[in-house]
């Protein structure tokens, strides 16, 4: 059967991916509001001619907006990738985890959870492992 | 009795009322500077670009005036002044070029725009804006060479607009007497109704090509309406 590739593994996956993302925006919109108003803007308005302001402060403007518009989307792509994975790597096999102690406790299932070499959460298996083996499940 | 409903809006009206009249009323603001006073440049505040612009004030027999003198130094001086150009669309002032900045020289040797931004006489009327890069700025200026009438943007950014007021020798070492229309001018250089004024400056300037430059300004009268 052909599985589709999940975004998002469950609704918690998906929650920690917004809070990384609003973690990641936030402080970014405010810094360029902050910048933008608060440094650029009052200087600004405090040198008063224009010339001045577009000699010496546009230029700065400019700068900070290349990087606010070209780089900061790039890292924040990245900061969401890396996040998505490594909460993939944790929400997955925990999601499997507890499917398979419901399909035990349903005695659907017998011997070990099984978990992949580069999942999380190896060593709370293993003791769940040690616990189905003397209960016999 | 009047209900509540009634009573709220009353007050609301009243309130609104009251806050459109003291706003209009704090942007009615005619002002003239004749510069009689030796202080009287204590409200103006000093810009400097490059080097300071010598301005004092001094006496025409019993007229006072604002002198400029540039010795390759470009400051202005600015001045907070916020009315509705809708309004009260008329700026006047009266100028006397002693001497044009010298533009022979950077003509021959530079190409650029820049270098020759120098006048010996500017003042201008600034639009502000929250968005600090919307800030919009008409500058009239008295040129030695460019036409009369002329319109060009300035060579640092788009959104400030110069206006040749003034052009040549002719008029040197004279008073010369200057009335625009700055709702009219915005119009016709931005394409748009002007927001409000948020200042006025004058700048007399030499620094590009380094040479010198003289000029006097006085009766700056702004915030009123044609007469």
């Amino acid at each position: 059967m052909n599985r589709r590739k999940r975004l998002f593994a469950n609704r918690f996956h998906r929650q920690i991916f917004i809070l990384v993302a609003l973690a990641a925006l936030l402080p970014m919109i405010i810094t360029t509001i902050a910048l933008y108003y608060l440094i650029f803007g009052i200087t600004a308005s405090e040198i008063g001619l224009p010339e001045i302001v577009a000699y010496y402060i546009l230029p700065a403007a400019k700068k900070v907006t290349f990087i606010i518009l070209i780089i900061s989307p790039v890292v924040i792509a990245a900061i969401l990738l890396i996040s998505n994975r490594m909460t993939h790597s944790i929400l997955g096999p925990y999601e499997r985890i507890v499917r398979e102690l419901d399909e035990h406790l349903q005695n659907k299932r017998k011997g070990p959870i099984k978990l992949r070499k580069s999942d999380k959460f190896s060593s709370l298996v293993e003791k769940i492992n040690i616990l189905l083996s003397k209960t016999g499940s | 009795m009047l209900n509540i409903k009634v009573k709220t809006v009353i007050l609301l009206t009243f309130i609104i009322t009251t806050l459109t009249e003291s706003y209009s009323s704090a942007l009615n603001i005619q002002k003239i500077f004749n510069f009689q006073e030796k202080d009287s440049i204590k409200d103006w505040q000093e810009k400097i670009f490059k080097d300071r612009v010598l301005y004092t004030i001094e006496a025409e027999h019993t007229e006072g005036y604002l002198l400029a003198e540039s010795e390759q130094s470009c400051s202005g001086l600015f001045y907070k002044i916020k009315f509705d150009p809708k309004e009260f669309p008329m700026i006047s002032w009266r100028w006397k070029v002693l001497k044009f900045p010298d533009k022979s020289q950077v003509a021959q040797e530079k190409s650029g725009w820049v270098e020759k931004d120098d006048y010996a006489a500017r003042l201008y009327v600034i639009f502000p804006s929250i968005i600090f890069t919307n800030t919009k700025a008409i500058e009239y200026v008295w040129d030695e060479d460019l036409e009369e009438g002329s319109c060009m943007s300035s060579p640092y950014m788009e959104n400030i607009k110069i206006i040749v007021a003034e052009s040549g020798k002719e008029n040197i070492n004279q008073w010369v007497y200057e009335q625009r229309d700055i709702y009219s001018d915005y119009i016709k250089l931005f394409g748009r109704k002007p927001p409000l004024v948020g200042a006025i400056a004058v700048m007399t300037d030499a620094d590009n090509t380094s040479s010198t430059a003289e000029a006097m300004y006085t009766d700056i009268k702004v915030g009123y309406k044609y007469e």
